[in-house]
C-alpha cells in the first residue's frame, strides 16, 4: 500500500518583526532573510503517515514538495525517518506561487507515474494560501476528497479511517482507497526527529527529482495586483500599568464601546 | 444579474442566516439579486429571514462529500443562467468553489474577503504570504467564489429588515452517500459556540494553562467568546475548535480583548475586522501594538482581575 | 525531635504572611525541579521529595528571619528567583525543604545617571530593568538568552553571562554592590564603588554561590551608554569550525572587542542557519557602542575577515533576522513543552571553557566520544558565543530521542553520561566544565577535578558562612560522600 505526502516548506512568518515584506517589481517580494520552517498541516500530515506505517508493515510511504532547494533538508529528514521515497519537483516559485492548479498538476503527474493509495496534504500553505491544491489534486487524479482530516486512526488494504471536522461536529469516515484526505488543525503537530545514527545510515538513499511541467495552461488566474496591507489603529499605550491602565482605557475609549453594545 | 449562494446547512438557522447576513446586503450594493442553494445532511426547520427575495433551493446529501455538491450545484447552474456562484465559508469552501469551477468551467478565487464591482469584472482581494499581503484578482464572469468575508461586509442594510418570513424551500432529489464511503459515524458534537460581541483571545504570551483555564471560564460565565492563537491550541491548552485566525475562525466582534497576543498577522486575520482591539501584551514593540486601538503595556497577570471586574458589568 | 513539616509552614506563615506560603501540590511539584529535569516535569514526574512551602519574602528582614529559623532547625532552603537555572540547582533533594523564593521582591530602586548604575531588587526580571533603563538611554550590556524570565539574583548567584559579553563582560564584571542574607541571619550590604583594595573582592563570596552560600536581596550594576544606532553587524559562512576557532583568536588577540562574537558549527547551526548556510559553520560579530569605537572595531574585524578566503560574507539582513528571534521566553518553553510531549526529542546542553591551545581538542574529542558511546542522538554540535584574550567557551548543544526509557531515567541514560563526557574531557584538556550555567546539582560529581588542590577554598567558605549546611544542600558541593556513579576515582 503506498502513501504519499505532498509538503511545502516556507519561510516562518511568525519571524517578521512588524513590516518587512515589501512587494517589488513584477510582484516579487523578497523572503530569504527570513528561516525556513516546515508548513504546519504538512507536517501534522507527514507525522500522521509513519504512525500509519507503525499501524501497517506494508505501507509504503513517499513524499514530494513542488518547489525549490528549501526543501532539501526536509526531505533528507524524511529519508532518514524511513520515508521510502523523497521527491523533489523543483520549479520557479515565481511561477507557482499564486497557481495551485500548477502544483496539483505536478502532484497528478506524480501520481500517474507512480500510482498512490493515498494522498495527504495540508489544507492549505503560504505563499499563495489558497487551500485550493487538495481540490485539484482530487480532481486531477480522480480520487475522492475528504477534507479538514484531524486524525486517521487506522489504514487497510482497501480503506481508511478518518476523522474530520464537519461545521459543529467530529466525524469519523471509513473511506474506501484510493482517496485523498486533507489534513486540518489535526491533534498531531510535530513531525518526530530522526537520530544522527538513522541520518547516517540514510545516506545512501538519495532524494528523487520529478520534472514538472513549469508552464501549464492552468485553470487559476494571476493576481492583478501584490500589495502590503496597512492594519494601523490608534495604538495608544496607557502610560499606567495593572488596573490603574485598565481604569485609564477604560475612561479613554473603552466605556464608550462597551456602552453601545 | 443574478448569482448564486452555496451555503452548508448544519442542522442550525444561524448556519444559514448568518452568512445571508453577511452576503445579501454587499450583493444589493453591488447589484446583484441571488438565489441560495442550500445543502446539507439534515432535513431543513422552518426558519424566517428578511429582504431575501430569490429563490431557496434544498438539497439533501446523505454524505454532502464535495464533489458531489459540486455536481449538484452544475446541474443547477445548467438550468439557470447564473452571473456567479458564492460558496459561504465553511470548512469545506474553498474545495467546493475549485470543483464547481471545474465543472463549470468557469474561473474561480477562492478565501476572497473583499470584492467590489468593475466594469471588466469583480475585483477580489484575498490574502496571502499568511495574511501578510493581499493579492487583488479581477474574476470575471460567470465566476465562483468562496468568500471569508467580514461579517460587516455589506455596511448598513440587514438581512433583518423587510418583513420576516418563513423561506419557502424548493426541494432538489436527495442524494445518496458515494460508493466510495464505507461507514460514517458521529463522535462528537456541538462544538461551536455562539458569537458574542465581546471577544477575549489568548495568545502564547499567557504563560500557564490554569491562566487559559481562567479567562475561557470567565468568558463563558459572562456570554463572551472566547478564542485562542493557533499554537496555545496546539499547545493542548484549548480546543481545536478555539483558534483564530487562517486556520481558524474569522471574527468581527465589536470588542476583542487580546492577551498575551503578539500580533502575527496568520492570527490577526481573525481579528482584524473587529471593531474595537485592546491588547494586553508586556512587549510594548510587538506588531499587535500598532494594531490595536488600545494598548496596556503590562504583564498581564497585573491587569486580569481589574479588566474582570470591570467586564463584568457588561455581562451578556 | 524533628520539625516536623507542618510546624515548617506555621512558622513560615508567621514570617511572612499566610498569602506568601503556597503548599498547593502543583506548586510544590513544579517547585522540586528545574530545566535540568524538564522532560521528567513535562511528563508530570517528580523524583524529588516535595518541598514543606515555597515561601515568597517581601523584603530582606523576612530573608534574614526565615534563614535565622531554618539554620537553627537545620531546613534545607533553596534561593529562587527566575526558575530559570538548568543544572538542579533548585532541586529540593531532601525532605521538607523550604524554597525561598525572592520574586515578589521585584522594584527597580534606583537609577543613578551620574554614577552610571542601577539597584535592584533580587526578584526583577533582567528584561524588564533593561527595557526601563534603555528609557533613559542606558544599557545593562546583560543579555542571556534568559533575559525575559531571569531575575537579578539568581544571575548573580550563578555567574551568568550574556550575549554581549565580549565587551560588556559577565555579571562580574558587571555588578558594583551587592546585597545579601547569610544562613545566620546577618544581612550584609556590600557598597557599589568604582573598585577597591580593601582585602580580597568580597562580592566574589556572593558572585555565584548559587544559594549555598547566601541569599541575595538587592543588586547593583553599572551601566552603559546604548547606541542602538552604531551597531554593525556581520556574519561569514566557513567550513570547518576548526578555522573558526583560529578566528575568533586572532580578533580577540589583535585587541578587536566587538559585543557579540558567535562561532556555530554545522551542526548546531542546522537549528538557526539552514535558510542560507545549510552544512556550514557560520560567524557572526556584532560591534556596539560610539560610532567611532563600534566602527573601529567593525572595520578591524572586516580587515581580518579579508585575510579570510575561507569565509563567505552573508548579508546582513538574515543575521539581524535571526538575532531578533533569539531569546526564550515563556511563551517558548511551553512550545517546548507539547513538542517534547509529541516528539520524545529533548535538547539539552553543557557550556564550557578552555584556553585557545585546548578548545580543538574538546570539540572534536567530546563530538567523537558522544557519537559513539550514547544512542539515540539526534543532533550534537557546539556553538562558541564568549570570547577572552585567553580563551572561549564551548556550548555543546545536544539532542537525542528518548527511547524505550521512563522519565525519570532520562537523565541516567542520556543526559549524565554526555555531561560526563563533556565534563571529564574539559577538565583533562585544562578548560573549565562550567562556563556559565552553574554547578548545580549535576555537576558536583566532578568539582574535585574541576578545583583540584583550590577545592579547599571553596569547602572552608561552605563551611565558614554555611556551618549546618541548610543553605542549596547538594549545590557545588555534592550532598553525600558516598560512592559516586559519575566519577569513576571517587
Amino acid at each position: 500500500m503506498k502513501i504519499i505526502t505532498a509538503f511545502k516548506v516556507c519561510p516562518d512568518f511568525d519571524k517578521l518583526k512588524k513590516s518587512d515584506l515589501t512587494v517589488e517589481e513584477e510582484m516579487s517580494v523578497d523572503t530569504h532573510f527570513l528561516p525556513n520552517v516546515l508548513n504546519c498541516y504538512d507536517e501534522s500530515a507527514l507525522e500522521l503517515a509513519l504512525r500509519l506505517k507503525e499501524k501497517n508493515a506494508e505501507a509504503e510511504l513517499s513524499a514530494i514538495t513542488v518547489g525549490g532547494k528549501r526543501e532539501e533538508p526536509t526531505l533528507n529528514t524524511l529519508l532518514a525517518l524511513g520515508y521510502c521515497h523523497a521527491v523533489k519537483a523543483p520549479v520557479d516559485e515565481k511561477l507557482f506561487r499564486f497557481h495551485p492548479d500548477r502544483t496539483a498538476r505536478a502532484l497528478a503527474a506524480y501520481n500517474e507515474a507512480c500510482p498512490q493509495d493515498l494522498i495527504l496534504l495540508g489544507q492549505e500553505a503560504p505563499l499563495g494560501n489558497s487551500s485550493a491544491v487538495p481540490a485539484l489534486a482530487s480532481l486531477y487524479t480522480g480520487y475522492p476528497l475528504i477534507t479538514s482530516v484531524i486524525d486517521i486512526p487506522d489504514i487497510r488494504e482497501e480503506a481508511v479511517t478518518l476523522r474530520a471536522v464537519r461545521a459543529n461536529e467530529v466525524i469519523e469516515i471509513r473511506a474506501a482507497l484510493p482517496c485523498v484526505a486533507v489534513i486540518g488543525n489535526a491533534v498531531i503537530s510535530k513531525l518526530r526527529v530522526p537520530t544522527l545514527r538513522d541520518r547516517m545510515k540514510s545516506r545512501e538513499k538519495k532524494i528523487e527529482t520529478f520534472q514538472a511541467e513549469d508552464e501549464i495552461a492552468g485553470s487559476s488566474l494571476t493576481p492583478v495586483k501584490l500589495e502590503t496591507v496597512s492594519r494601523l489603529r490608534a495604538g495608544r499605550v496607557s502610560a499606567q500599568k495593572g488596573c490603574e491602565a485598565i481604569m485609564d482605557v477604560y475612561r479613554e475609549s473603552l466605556k464608550e464601546r462597551l456602552g453601545a453594545l | 444579474m443574478k448569482i448564486l449562494v452555496v451555503i452548508y446547512y448544519d442542522g442550525s438557522a444561524e448556519s444559514v442566516t448568518r452568512p445571508l447576513a453577511k452576503l445579501s446586503p454587499l450583493q444589493a450594493e453591488m447589484g446583484f439579486s441571488a438565489d441560495l442553494y442550500v445543502y446539507g445532511e439534515k432535513d431543513p426547520d422552518n426558519f424566517q429571514i428578511g429582504n431575501f427575495e430569490g429563490r431557496a433551493y434544498f438539497q439533501r446529501f446523505e454524505v454532502a462529500a464535495a464533489e458531489w455538491v459540486a455536481e449538484a450545484v452544475r446541474a443547477l447552474v445548467a438550468r439557470n443562467q447564473y452571473y456567479g456562484v458564492i460558496a459561504a465559508d465553511q470548512e469545506q469552501a474553498s474545495a467546493l468553489a475549485v470543483l464547481m469551477a471545474n465543472k463549470l468551467d468557469y474561473d474561480f478565487v477562492t478565501g476572497v474577503v473583499s470584492m467590489r464591482k468593475e466594469k471588466e469584472g469583480l475585483l477580489c482581494e484575498r490574502p496571502v504570504y499568511n495574511n501578510n499581503l493581499s493579492a487583488s484578482y479581477l474574476l470575471r464572469h460567470p465566476f465562483v467564489l468562496s468568500e471569508k468575508l467580514p461579517k460587516n461586509a455589506g455596511g448598513a442594510t440587514s438581512l433583518q429588515a423587510g418583513t420576516p418570513r418563513n423561506i419557502v424551500w424548493d426541494y432538489l432529489e436527495k442524494v445518496p452517500a458515494p460508493a466510495w464511503l464505507l461507514e460514517k459515524s458521529l463522535i462528537e458534537e456541538n462544538l461551536s459556540r455562539p458569537e458574542s460581541p465581546v471577544l477575549l483571545a489568548v495568545g502564547m504570551g499567557v504563560s500557564k494553562r490554569e491562566d487559559v483555564n481562567r479567562i475561557r471560564d470567565f468568558a463563558e460565565k459572562n456570554g463572551f467568546d472566547f478564542g485562542v492563537s493557533r499554537p496555545v491550541a496546539m499547545r493542548g491548552w484549548s480546543g481545536i475548535n478555539d483558534i483564530i485566525g487562517v486556520s481558524g475562525r474569522i471574527l468581527a466582534p465589536e470588542i476583542t480583548i487580546a492577551i498575551g497576543i503578539s500580533g502575527a498577522a496568520a492570527f490577526y486575520a481573525g481579528i482584524e475586522q473587529s471593531g474595537y482591539i485592546l491588547s494586553i501584551n508586556t512587549d510594548p514593540d510587538a506588531a499587535i501594538t500598532e494594531r490595536s486601538d488600545a494598548v496596556i503595556a503590562d504583564d498581564y497577570n497585573n491587569v486580569l482581575d481589574g479588566l474582570f471586574e470591570l467586564l463584568s458589568d457588561y455581562k451578556r | 525531635m524533628e520539625i516536623t513539616r507542618e510546624e515548617i509552614v506555621d512558622k513560615m506563615r508567621e514570617i511572612v504572611g499566610s498569602d506568601n506560603v503556597v503548599t498547593d501540590k502543583e506548586v510544590l511539584e513544579d517547585a522540586t525541579h528545574d530545566r535540568f529535569r524538564k522532560y521528567e516535569g513535562y511528563n508530570h514526574v517528580f523524583v524529588n521529595p516535595l518541598p514543606a512551602a515555597v515561601v515568597f519574602v517581601n523584603n530582606k528582614e523576612e530573608v534574614s528571619s526565615v534563614l535565622r529559623f531554618c539554620d537553627a532547625k537545620k531546613i534545607n532552603v533553596v534561593p529562587r528567583t527566575g526558575h530559570s537555572a538548568t543544572e538542579g540547582g533548585l532541586e529540593t533533594i531532601v525532605r521538607n525543604s523550604i524554597v525561598l523564593d525572592g520574586s515578589h521582591m521585584n522594584k527597580i530602586l534606583n537609577i543613578d545617571a551620574v554614577n552610571m548604575q542601577v539597584t535592584a531588587e533580587c526578584g526583577v526580571v533582567l528584561e524588564d530593568l533593561e527595557n526601563e533603563v534603555r528609557k533613559q538611554g542606558f544599557t545593562t550590556g546583560h543579555s542571556p538568552q534568559s533575559k525575559p524570565i531571569a531575575m537579578m539574583g539568581g544571575l548573580v548567584a550563578t555567574r551568568s553571562i550574556g550575549q554581549f559579553s565580549t565587551l560588556y563582560g559577565g555579571i562580574e564584571d558587571m555588578l558594583a554592590g551587592v546585597e545579601t542574607v547569610f544562613p545566620d541571619g546577618t544581612i550584609c550590604d556590600i557598597k557599589a564603588v568604582p573598585r577597591r583594595s580593601a582585602g580580597p573582592d568580597i562580592r566574589h563570596v556572593v558572585l555565584g554561590n548559587e544559594g549555598a552560600m547566601n541569599f541575595i536581596t538587592k543588586v547593583t550594576v553599572k551601566l552603559w551608554k546604548y547606541y542602538p544606532e552604531y551597531q554593525e553587524c556581520m556574519g561569514f559562512t566557513l567550513d570547518r569550525m576548526q578555522d573558526g576557532l583560529k578566528i575568533m583568536r586572532e580578533v580577540m588577540v589583535e585587541g578587536y572587542r566587538p559585543s557579540v562574537a558567535r562561532l556555530y558549527d554545522a551542526e548546531d547551526g542546522k537549528e538557526h542557519f539552514s535558510h542560507f548556510a545549510p552544512g556550514k559553520c557560520v560567524i557572526i560579530f556584532v560591534t556596539e557602542g560610539p560610532q567611532l569605537v563600534s566602527h573601529a572595531n567593525a572595520e578591524g574585524i572586516r580587515k581580518i575577515m579579508k585575510n579570510h578566503p575561507e569565509c563567505t560574507p552573508v548579508e546582513t539582513k538574515l543575521i539581524e533576522t535571526w538575532f531578533a528571534n533569539l531569546n526564550w521566553d515563556a511563551a517558548r518553553i511551553e512550545e517546548e513543552r507539547k513538542e517534547v510531549l509529541e516528539t520524545k526529542n529533548v535538547c539539552c546542553t553543557t557550556e564550557i571553557s578552555a584556553p585557545w591551545s585546548a578548545v580543538e581538542h574538546i570539540y572534536e574529542v567530546c563530538a567523537k566520544r558522544v557519537m559513539e558511546e550514547i544512542p539515540d542522538i539526534t543532533v550534537f554540535g557546539a556553538h562558541a558565543s564568549h570570547c577572552y584574550s585567553n580563551g572561549i567557551n564551548l556550548y555543546f548543544v545536544y539532542w537525542y530521542n528518548i527511547v524505550d526509557c521512563a522519565p525519570d531515567e532520562e537523565i541516567n541514560k542520556y543526559h549524565l553520561p554526555i555531561k560526563k563526557i563533556i565534563c571529564e574531557e574539559t577538565i583533562k584538556a585544562g578548560g573549565s566544565m562550567c562556563h556559565h550555567h552553574g554547578v548545580g546539582k549535576h555537576r558536583t560529581h566532578w568539582i574535585d577535578k574541576e578545583h583540584g588542590s583550590a577545592l579547599y577554598m571553596i569547602k572552608k567558605l561552605k563551611a565558614a558562612f554555611d556551618p549546618n549546611g541548610i543553605m542549596n544542600i547538594g549545590t557545588i558541593l555534592p550532598y553525600s560522600e558516598t560512592k559516586d556513579k559519575w566519577n569513576e576515582d571517587k
